[in-house]
Order: C-alpha cells, then structure tokens, then sequence
C-alpha cells in the first residue's frame, strides 16, 4: 500500500467509524428516551391506581416514587416529565399546579353537599409549606388534617415575620381572620376564608364560593387554576347527583307515596337544588338553605316510616 | 481495477452491509419496544377495565344511601334516573355498556345505565361481579350483578 493509498484508506476508516459511532450514540439517546417515556407512564399508572384506591373511602396514602419526578397537575389530566400526559376525567383533584418530588400526599374526602357528591382528592408535597394563622377555627380545621399531611402548620399572625421564604419558596398563608397579609403578597399566595361551611373565600386577587369542609381543604392545598377548575367540576357534579335525587324522588312518587308519603315537595327543592348549582353566580346563602330543608323533608319522611331519598 | 480500490470497494461494501443490518435491527428493537409499550398500555387499560367493575358501585351516582349513611349497594331507582344523565359520561367510561341484573329471588332482565357502542370494533369484553341491590319499590335488598362490556 503505498502512502495515497493509505490516507485514502485511513480518512475512510474515520468516516465509517463515525457514522457507526453517531449511529450507536442517536440509538442510545433514542433508546433513553423511549425507557424514560416507559418510565412516566408507569409513575402516572402508579398515580391513577392509587388514586382509584383511595376514591373508595376516605383514605389517605404517601406515594413513594423510585426517584424525583416532575408532575403537573392540570385540571383533568397529569403530565409527568413534561413528557407522559394521562387523562383522569373522573377525578376532582385539588392540587398544586406542579410538585417535584418523589413523595406525594395523597387523600381522598368525601363531599357532601347535603348528600355524598364524589370523594375529592387532595394531592400536596412537603416541598409546599402552609401556614395557617392560629384561631380556636383553624385548630379545629387542621384537626381532621391526616396527621402525614405534615406541611401543613398553624402559626401565630406575629410569627409570619420570622418566616424565611427564600427557603420556603413554594409558601401559602390561609386565613380565617381578616388580618392584614399585604405585606406577604409577593412571597407567598395569600388565601382568606369564611369562617363557616359555606361562603365565598379570596385566593390571591380571585374570589371563589365555597362548600363544604372539602372545599376548605382543597384551596388549603390547591393553586389558585386547579380550585377554580376543580370547583367547577364539583358544582357540576353536585347538579347531576341533585338531578339523580330528583328522579329518585319522582320514582318513589310514583311507586310508593302514599297520604303520609309525600314526595313532590323534596322533588321540587331537589330540582330547584338541581338548578342552584347549574348558574354563573352561585348564591351559597340560597344554596344552603336548600340544603337544610332537603335535609330536613329527608328526615321527615325518615320519620313517618317512608322511604327516604338520600 | 487497481487492488488497492478493491479493496476499498470491499471495505465500503462491508460496512455498508453493517450499517444495513444494524438499521434493521434498530428498527425491529425499535418496534418491538414500541409494541411492548402498546401492550403495557392496553394491559393498564384492560386493568381500568376490571378495575370500573369495583368501582362504578362505590359512584355516588348509583351507591345506596339512607339518611346521609352510605352502604355497599345499588340503589336500583338512583341507577334507573342516573341512566337519564349517563351520556355525559363517556369521557369516564368511554366505549362500554353497563347494566345491572336481578338474579335472586327473581331472575330479571337487565337494566342498562350506560351504553356507547361504536360502529365498528374488533372485540368485546364482558365481565361481571355479583352486587347487592336496594329496590326503592319494594323496598328489599336482593342479589344481582353488574355487567360490563366494553368495545375496542
């Protein structure tokens, strides 16, 4: 071989040997990409079994995931690694709109708006600290906290000053006073609620209706885009299951009234409740007093030895 | 030819016959995960699937309830009334049909709550599960079973 041929020869040799090197590196990346793909699908599967698990009593679990993973938490699906999106329609998930971590709080609570609606599920993470400001009300709000949802404290209003946020940079402050939080807007979302089981409570500069406990607890973890939504959908729902009620109420006028079996009238404040929950503007007040006389027709019916309702 | 461009014209062939079975493979791994993946979807939704049957009588839309407490049943009359809203539904259930049969003391004909069939498919599942169910008309328990097909 004289000396052109062996240039010739080496630069062929380098050529060849690069394509064959790219060729094993793109298939590496590709085969990397492809493993982790696997992977958020099986983390988001983890979720859903999870989460269908709890739904089926008020339940709460932490989910210890292999390694850190990035969920994004939207209003009807989850996306894990910005890469593996799944949908879960059926849920009602009140939870911050991103949490990196490899453990997740998970509890389901049941909502009843006066009858069961769906079992919620409220999702947190210790990365995201909650303070809320110490009143006899919030004691007994964080009382029926499970105890593992440990990121969750009460705290005095003149402690909020020794709060380290540049530590704490995922932090809320929730309210049931109407302290002046001004001064924490920039490093903290704010959240003040109405002391009661129904009412309307501010998160940042957004107003919402609230009710029920759960609601109380679902904007105690949620970011402000996932409480609007999964409030809504729980409106929604609390519609169809009063809508369900109604035609059961119609269904036990037909077989079963009798002189002191009267159905029409708990029909009628269930259609009506139906409606409520249908328009733009809930009026809560209207809503509640609904709620107490449905109640109440249930139990007077319970009390004449008819069949009940709910 | 010279021999040296021989064997250049060899060696280019060899590692243009390398390059072909090496892409070959690739692609063949490459599908094969793809459908490993497929298949482990499809496993995960044949689970949701058996999942749902464990499930649909815990909904709050059918699940009987008796002065604000809960029991393990289905209220027979809430299921009948939830079959008038059940078309929104297909974003939960999808492509399936749910129906709920009397089988003790009577053997009744079942009640459909939920149906989406499409026009075409390939296959069709059924499973059932025994359930207790609460008949507001007579105002008895009995013993039935929910049936769940789906189509894909």
């Amino acid at each position: 071989m004289n000396k052109a041929q062996a240039q010739v020869h080496w630069i062929f040799v380098i050529v060849a040997g690069s394509i064959i090197l790219l060729f094993f590196i793109g298939f590496g990346f590709e085969y990397m990409k492809l493993q982790n793909s696997k992977l958020n699908s099986v983390v988001a599967m983890q979720f859903d079994n999870t989460i269908n698990g709890l739904k089926i009593g008020e339940q709460y679990k932490i989910l210890e995931i292999s390694e850190k993973v990035n969920v994004n938490f939207k209003c009807d699906s989850l996306n894990v690694n910005n890469d593996f999106n799944h949908r879960w329609d059926e849920n009602i998930i009140f939870s911050p709109d991103k949490i990196y971590s490899d453990k997740f709080m998970i509890w389901a609570k049941k909502v009843e708006m006066p009858f069961g609606i769906d079992n919620v599920v409220l999702i947190s993470s210790r990365d995201y600290k909650i303070f809320v400001i110490e009143s006899e009300y919030s004691r007994k709000i964080l009382e029926s906290i499970p105890r593992q949802f440990d990121n969750v404290q009460l705290i005095q209003f003149n402690e909020l000053n020794n709060i380290d946020f540049k530590i704490n940079k995922n932090t809320k402050i929730v309210s049931f006073e109407d302290y002046n939080l001004d001064n924490f807007k920039d490093e903290a979302d704010i959240v003040y609620i109405n002391k009661g089981d129904f009412g309307r409570l501010k998160f940042n500069n957004e107003n919402f209706d609230f009710y029920g406990k759960a609601m109380i607890y679902g904007v105690i973890f949620s970011s402000n885009n996932n409480f609007a939504c999964a409030s809504q959908k729980l409106f929604k729902k609390a519609s169809v299951i009063s809508n369900i009620y109604y035609n059961k109420a119609l269904y036990l006028q037909d077989c079963c009234s009798k002189i002191i079996c009267n159905y029409n009238n708990i029909a009628n404040d269930l259609k009506l409740f139906s409606e409520l929950f249908k328009q733009q503007n809930l009026d809560m007040n209207n809503i509640n007093l609904l709620s107490q006389s449905i109640i109440s027709k249930n139990n007077d019916l319970f009390n004449r030895d008819c069949r009940v309702v709910f | 030819m010279k021999k040296g461009e021989l064997q250049i014209y060899e060696s280019v062939f060899v590692i243009f016959f390398f390059v072909v079975i090496f892409m070959i493979g690739f692609f063949l791994f490459y599908r094969f995960t793809i459908e490993d993946i497929k298949g482990s979807n499809f496993e995960f939704q044949d689970y949701k699937f058996k999942q749902l049957i464990g499930i649909i009588p815990s909904m709050y839309e059918v699940r009987c309830s008796f002065s604000l407490s809960d029991t393990e049943c289905i209220d027979l009359s809430k299921a009948i009334a939830f079959k008038k809203v059940s078309k929104d539904y297909f974003n939960i259930f999808g492509y399936k049909k749910i129906s709920i049969k009397e089988v003790y003391p009577e053997d009744k004909n079942a009640v459909v709550i939920y149906e989406k069939i499409p026009n075409k498919y390939k296959t069709r599942r059924e499973i059932s599960s025994p359930v207790a169910i609460y008949d507001a008309t007579l105002d008895k328990f009995k013993v039935g079973k929910i049936i769940l097909e789906w189509y894909y």
